[in-house]
């Protein structure tokens, strides 16, 4: 398949504007500029492209109704903050291929009809951050940027926003107020960030990925671009691939390949020659898939009819020496820290989520424990502010519904089998 | 129109809201946390989760709008899990200390956790500890309590506008903190400890000391610090004030409090109350602050002290006539006591002497803006301050002297209105004013300019003609006022753009205007600028009854009701109804009294709740004049200054101690109300009874009967009665009409040269703080705490010029004396003044203060005062 | 209307002399019911009587009230005052503990409100008194209650057979909340 996203990167310099320009980069943009905001948003229609910061909310849809709405000035925001342990799918592009992402920058402003563009970037970025502060200053210098884009008179600036490290501000309305200034925590909606969003502005945000897409479409049309992958939710895809595996990177493939395909074919397979114990297809708080399932097909559409989702790509395999406790505790660790302490479920919850699962781990559960978490969990599920709560909830509820026997042996066995010395010499295989 | 259906019953809503209030408005309970009527929405604490037709997850009632056609339904199986789990999760962590808890009683979790909660807890894990933090003076913090629903947060940030606390932490480690680490930095409203749902931030007075339960007794009653005049729910056990807290739904303050209001009501209790009625058994001439009272004066009973003073009186009146008597009234008292005084010293006595210390500002700036208006000066309500466009503040920091008409300042800014400030305010820095800081002294040329811009811009409407040939002549080009001022060009233009493009201006006028130089000018100009904007005045006042003062005609030119004594016609309906003669001379105004004094003619002196030894510039003047006066009664609730020279001291009863009305600064009348019994007189009974002893009978039961009467023979308090201020309008009344109509001609006074600040040269100011009012303030030990001494403030340059920091000791000294002070580098100020308050006893600014009366508002200027700043070595 | 043979009876006191025979025959013939307290005979009181009152103390000998109220508050008959003060190392300090016996109803509900066992009534009832004043009972006699009559194991036994405070085991209706801890756990 033609690389799409991550063209050009095998060059050292891809980074550089003149290597991204002879490659063909900045080609589209005078025409993009020329066309009606209508046309690029009825074009990114066709194509079908979908939001790939996890959601896959129709992008055209979202940018229709920022264009539609009266007040200005608006905002594009570029979430940029990839925090869900186990994706790196954008820092490719923000380290690689700036120039592409500045590109979808300048169209889509032009298109909601946004003056002033903010990438909000992770703040364990460091590197990306000077690589888009140069590539930025670049295209200033080349006449990218600024009040008279490529002499067309549209006015455009962009700046990098760099969060302090906080998970919940690649939540739409946390980054909106971590970039305002105020204390990262989720907004009430509606009111939508499309209409009061970034300094009560009509405000879109966009994932790297998905403003990376859009050169590409205005290029070669929504139609041919809808060709590419699933039929549903076309398009190339990034999927990092991550854990027990012979090589694991960032692949970008057509929307809609299978899972056992990257894992056995792309990836080539569990390292080791171990067996699949488990699959975390999205990012961390996506469920968990067993062996069983990774005939899925990843896209928006095919993954919740199994059970799971496609959030941000990022797949996670885990071979049979994995204890599944010990991740499950990982990760409700990882959500109790992240958890911004807004809504009392999610603040309170995953602390305790994370102390049950602990004492569990530690061989110091009692027989209601497992019980409990899920209530717990259920107690959680549905009355969180925003998704981060429920995610901790649906790990603990998908890790104890494909994996509850290994919950079970570490209260009866007052431990874990697995690595702990305690029963190092006898090591069995779970089976799920 | 918009029908919804909550719980099967059907619900018409005018306007859209959200379905809590929707729900609230039918009366269906729907359990909330972190919501909180006056603050912002949140929706943190989902414990509001209603489920909805047609949406699959459960909404949050705070925050969803309603929606024509919408069922919404509050209590099913579904809802009582889901509460029942969000109050399990609150409780992990929350500790279970109720019984030592001051809240409980009164905490909405317990409440909640009660009706709503789990029966049992399934938690083993460890529960968060944070140990209390009570490093604060006022404060205390205990985060453990703490359920993060921020509403204190809100509270500071969205209403207060402080800003000064904050959530710190993320997670399950959230908690609140001031920025400032341990103690507070703010304004010490206090209004986070009366949000907070929880005991996670209380108040530290009588802490520990009651239950919320045992406070029987709540009285409503009306604030005895400043003008404004807001409602304060007063909670007594055991004749205690336990705690002092704000009402919501009350019009002034609507359950807002500032530190005054909320932690000053301490004095009531205080020990150095007096008890007793002292009589002088030393001599006057000896240095009074070097003796113990108990030296200076003997405990007598009530009779013989009444008796004594109304032979004194009768004697004086007899020998040197009744202008030889004057009296002093309160702006601290409620109308009914000032109605007893000055009917005392128009009958019994049969003297226009009366005054009270509403003359050092307040008195005569009213009457000179009504004079040109017709109208009063405030004659606004406080809070329609936050409906202008733009509000303009001069001559004070309203957040300061009257916090919550500063608060409506705060939200007129948050609701898009522009602010605009002459000199230095404060408390709004962080409110985006458009600021003006011209150089000292020279706000009469800005001002000058200022009217000449809108002159330019706007043209004289010619409605005023009498104002108009006032200001026809003023002629102050940009430049000058740059130059003089200090102003640059552009922001001289941005200010008058704003000003003379906003439609719904508001004009708020401090006292520092007032007592400046050339006060009445400058009154002139504020009020055509005011006439030229078609602005409306807010005139602060500092006092709880300085409006209600004038009122009742504690003045030595007016009669109750405003009426003015010179008219025959007002003074015959008067003698008329009290059935006996005033004398048509008008008094001595306070400072003709002193002067009076110091020549000898004034022979007796009648203080009622006032202490003209410190409140009256030049303070050390004023106690010569006092020491001179043959016969001085005083009657207060501590010993002071005055008192001290006194030959009859009185000890009255205070605030919360009797029952009476005040009048605000927006002119409404409302209660104070006895929450604590006390043994002693109101101020009201001791003069009827000192007038009984003279011969002229005062017979009130009570100060409903002295409010009848005022009724009665008021015109602006025509057919009142306590019952209708109870309900709350009694905003008197003008009824659109001219109080006295427009005078002729406006006397003003064209300042001849001007003055030259020299650049090298400091000059004294007086500092009016938020956190102390006079020095009743001083005798609340919470307000002590947070404000504990006089302070010298002067800028951060003049502190490095004479290498000096925080806290060192310096003499500060003036023509007339001077003080030895601790010094405060204040970071705003300006390098040619020095700030120095007036409370507290014995370091007072005014008795470093020469003054000049102005001639037309009478009111002292206190400008000019050169002072000299030297470190004392220890 | 009546009878002929009521008549009779009553002319001839025959109602009368069957009472006086009774009264007669009790008087003479029956033990006396009545007993003679205090000279003769003294019942001790069972186990659980709720008689004069005492502060607990705890096993360090200090007074387990913490001063939170509830017993007051429950009081039907209001005869208990509570007043505490912020201490030196700012905690709850418990100044007044007073209760006025002579109002007391003896209904228990203080026992029951108290949510550290604190409050407690004693089997002791004897203590008729001709002053007032003595029947004032102030933290420091409650205090010195405790000693004289719950002294060592009795304390124990009382709390284990008689305390049923609702904080542990009282099933309120459905969702009443509970403080439920290590206060009181057996």
């Amino acid at each position: 398949m033609e690389k799409i996203l991550l063209k050009n990167i095998e060059n050292p310099n891809s980074a550089d504007i003149n290597e991204y320009k002879k490659a063909g980069g900045y080609g589209v943009l005078p025409k993009a500029i020329g066309l009606q905001p209508k046309a690029i948003i009825d074009e990114v229609k066709k194509s079908g492209l979908r939001g790939r910061g996890g959601a896959g909310f129709p992008v055209a849809m979202k940018w229709s109704f920022a264009s539609g709405d009266p007040k200005f000035p608006k905002y594009l925001l570029c979430n940029a903050d990839e925090g869900e342990p186990g994706t790196f799918k954008d820092r490719p592009i923000l380290e690689k291929n700036p120039h592409l992402l500045i590109e979808g920058m300048v169209i889509s402003g032009h298109a909601i009809g946004a003056e002033y563009g903010y990438i909000y970037l992770r703040g364990e970025y460091p590197v990306a951050k000077k690589i888009l502060n140069k590539a930025i200053a670049e295209a200033y210098d080349a006449g990218l940027l600024g009040d008279n884009v490529s002499g067309k008179g549209m006015k455009f600036h962009l700046a990098v926003h760099q969060g302090a490290g906080a998970y919940i501000c690649g939540e739409e309305t946390a980054l909106i107020e971590s970039i305002e200034g105020n204390r990262g925590q989720p907004r009430i909606k509606p009111p939508f960030p499309v209409n009061v969003g970034a300094f009560s502005m009509p405000t879109v945000v966009n994932n790297v990925e998905t403003i990376s897409n859009i050169p590409y479409i205005i290029e070669n049309g929504g139609d041919t671009y809808s060709k590419i992958g699933s039929p549903e939710c076309p398009g190339p895809k990034l999927y990092c691939v991550s854990g027990h595996i012979e090589k694991p990177g960032v692949y970008e493939l057509p929307m809609g390949t299978s899972l056992r395909e990257i894992i056995y074919t792309h990836c080539g397979g569990i390292k080791g020659n171990k067996k699949l114990k488990a699959v975390i297809p999205g990012g961390v708080t996506t469920p968990v898939l067993p062996p069983d399932k990774i005939d899925c097909l990843m896209d928006f559409v095919n993954m919740p009819k199994h059970g799971s989702m496609l959030g941000s790509g990022a797949v996670i395999v885990m071979d049979e020496s994995v204890c599944m406790v010990k991740v499950c505790l990982r990760i409700l660790k990882f959500l109790e820290h992240e958890s911004c302490g807004k809504c009392t479920p999610c603040r309170e919850g995953t602390g305790w989520l994370r102390g049950v699962l602990e004492r569990i781990e530690n061989g110091e559960g009692s027989k209601g424990d497992i019980d409990l978490i899920l209530s717990v969990s259920d107690n959680i599920m549905g009355k969180t502010f925003c998704p981060l709560g429920e995610g901790a909830a649906s790990v603990v509820q998908n890790f104890v519904k494909h994996f509850r026997p290994e919950f079970e042996e570490h209260i009866k066995d007052t431990g874990c089998r697995i690595h702990d010395k305690k029963h190092a010499s006898c090591i069995v295989h779970h089976e799920s | 129109m918009i029908t919804i259906s909550i719980n099967g019953k059907e619900i018409r809503l005018e306007k859209p809201m959200t379905v809590l209030e929707a729900a609230r408005s039918a009366g269906i309970k729907i359990p909330t946390l972190c919501w909180h009527e006056q603050l912002e929405k949140y929706g943190g604490c989902r414990l509001c989760l209603v489920e909805v037709e047609k949406m699959p997850r459960l909404q949050t009632a705070c925050t969803l709008m309603v929606a024509d056609g919408m069922v919404i339904r509050t209590e099913t199986g579904r809802i009582a899990d889901v509460r029942r789990g969000i109050l399990e999760f609150l409780l992990i962590n929350h500790p279970l200390d109720c019984p030592y808890c001051d809240k409980a009683g009164e905490c909405d979790l317990q409440d909640l956790v009660e009706k709503y909660g789990p029966v049992t807890g399934r938690f083993k894990e460890k529960k968060r500890k944070v140990p209390e933090s009570l490093e604060d003076p006022v404060i205390v913090r205990n985060m453990e309590r703490c359920i993060v629903c921020t509403r204190c947060v809100r509270m500071c940030e969205g209403v207060q506008g402080a800003s000064a606390i904050a959530v710190i932490d993320r997670g399950g480690h959230s908690h609140i903190e001031p920025f400032s680490g341990g103690r507070f930095d703010c304004e010490y409203c206090g209004n986070c400890v009366s949000v907070c749902p929880v005991g996670a931030i209380m108040s530290k007075l009588h802490r520990h000391s009651y239950r919320p339960w045992q406070l029987v007794d709540e009285v409503e009653t009306i604030c005895p610090y400043c003008g404004v005049g807001c409602t304060l729910v007063v909670q007594v056990r055991d004749d205690v004030i336990k705690r002092v807290v704000p009402k919501l739904g009350t019009v002034v303050n609507n359950g807002l409090l500032c530190s005054r209001g909320r932690f000053g009501y301490e004095f009531v209790g205080s020990k150095e109350r007096l008890t007793k009625p002292l009589i002088r058994i030393a001599s006057k001439t000896h240095d009074a602050s070097r003796v113990t009272h108990n030296e200076i004066f003997r405990e007598a009973t009530w009779e013989e002290a009444i008796s004594f003073v109304a032979k004194k009186l009768e004697e004086i009146k007899d020998k040197y006539g009744s202008d030889s008597i004057a009296g002093i009234a309160s702006p601290r008292c409620t109308n009914e006591d000032n109605y007893i005084f000055q009917k005392f010293m128009r009958t019994a006595i049969g003297t226009n002497n009366i005054d009270s210390t509403a003359r050092t500002g307040f008195a005569g700036a009213q009457n000179f803006i009504e004079n040109i208006f017709g109208q009063g000066a405030t004659a606004n309500i406080i809070p329609g301050l936050s409906n202008s466009d733009s509000v303009l503040v001069i001559g004070g920091d309203p957040t300061a002297i009257n916090p919550i008409l500063g608060l409506q300042i705060r939200a007129c800014s948050r609701k898009g209105g522009n602010i605009l400030t002459i000199g230095k305010v404060k408390g709004l820095r962080f409110f985006n004013p458009v600021s003006l800081k011209p150089v000292l002294y020279t706000e009469t040329v800005l001002l000058e300019g200022i009217v000449t811009a809108l002159r330019e811009r706007i043209g004289l409407p010619g409605s005023n003609p009498n104002l108009e040939a006032g200001i026809k002549d003023i002629n102050i080009s940009d430049g000058e006022i740059e130059k003089t001022c200090g102003i640059k060009g552009n922001d001289f233009t941005m200010f008058m753009k704003i000003l003379s493009e906003s439609s719904t201006p508001s004009i708020v006028i401090g006292k520092e205007l007032v007592q400046s130089n050339s006060g009445n000018y400058k009154l002139l100009l504020i009020a055509a600028i005011n006439y030229l904007i078609n602005g409306r005045i807010y005139l602060l006042s500092e006092r709880a009854n300085e409006q209600g003062l004038l009122d009742m005609g504690c003045a030595p030119d007016l009669l109750p009701g405003y009426r003015p004594l010179t008219f025959a016609e007002f003074r015959r309906k008067y003698e008329n109804s009290w059935k006996t003669s005033i004398p048509d001379k008008v008094g001595f105004s306070i400072f003709e009294m002193m002067d009076a004094a110091k020549e000898g003619s004034l022979k007796a002196l009648y203080v009622m709740g006032e202490n003209p030894v410190f409140n009256l510039p030049d303070a050390r003047s004023v106690e010569a004049a006092m020491k001179n006066i043959d016969f001085l009664v005083v009657q207060d609730i501590f010993l002071t200054e005055t008192a001290r020279l006194a030959d009859v001291v009185f000890p009255a009863l205070s605030w919360s101690e009797k029952d009476g009305t005040f009048t605000n600064m927006e002119r409404r009348i409302q209660r104070l109300r006895k929450a604590v019994h006390r043994e002693g007189m109101e101020d009201w009974r001791i003069i009827s009874e000192v007038s009984k002893h003279m011969g002229v009978p005062l017979n009130y039961s009570n100060p409903e009967d002295i409010f009848n009467e005022v009724s009665k023979v008021s015109p602006l308090h025509r057919d009142m009665t306590y019952e209708d201020i109870e309900k709350g309008e009694a905003v008197y009344p003008y009824k659109g009409e001219p109080l006295r109509g427009v005078s002729e001609e406006i006397k003003f006074q064209v300042p001849s040269s001007k003055f030259q600040v020299s650049d090298k040269k400091l000059y004294l100011k007086l500092e009016r703080p938020l956190f102390h009012s006079g020095t009743l303030s001083t005798k609340a030990p919470a307000l002590v705490n947070i404000y504990p001494e006089a302070m010298a403030r002067i800028s951060p340059d003049t502190a490095k010029s004479l290498s000096l920091g925080d806290g060192d000791i310096v003499r500060v000294s003036t023509k007339i004396g001077s003080l030895e002070l601790p010094v405060s580098v204040d970071k705003e100020l300006d390098n040619s003044s020095v700030l120095l308050s007036n409370n507290f006893e014995g370091k007072g600014a005014f008795s470093l203060m020469e003054y000049t009366l102005d001639s037309v508002t009478k009111a002292p200027c206190i400008d000019y005062n050169e002072a000299r700043i030297e470190k004392v070595n220890i | 209307m009546k009878t002929g043979k009521e008549f009779i009876k009553t002319i001839f006191f025959v109602e009368l002399i069957k009472g006086m025979a009774f009264t007669l025959k009790t008087l003479l013939f029956t033990p006396p019911v009545t007993r003679r307290y205090p000279n003769k005979v003294k019942v001790p009181a069972q186990p659980g009587f709720r008689g004069l009152h005492a502060l607990a103390k705890n096993e360090e000998g200090k007074m387990k009230c913490v001063g939170c109220g509830l017993c007051g508050a429950y009081c039907p008959s209001k005869c208990i005052y509570i007043y505490t003060s912020e201490g030196e190392d700012h905690t709850k300090v418990v100044d007044r503990y007073e209760i006025e016996t002579p109002r007391c109803i003896y209904c228990g509900f203080c026992v029951e409100a108290c949510p550290f066992g604190a409050i407690t009534l004693s089997e002791h009832y004897e203590y008729s008194t001709y002053s007032r004043d003595s029947l004032y009972m102030t933290k420091d006699k409650l205090l010195e209650n405790w000693d004289k009559y719950f002294a060592g194991e009795k304390g124990k036994r009382y709390f284990r057979d008689f305390w049923r405070p609702k904080t542990t085991d009282f099933k309120g209706y459905e969702g009443q909340a509970m403080f439920k801890g290590n206060k009181n756990e057996k």
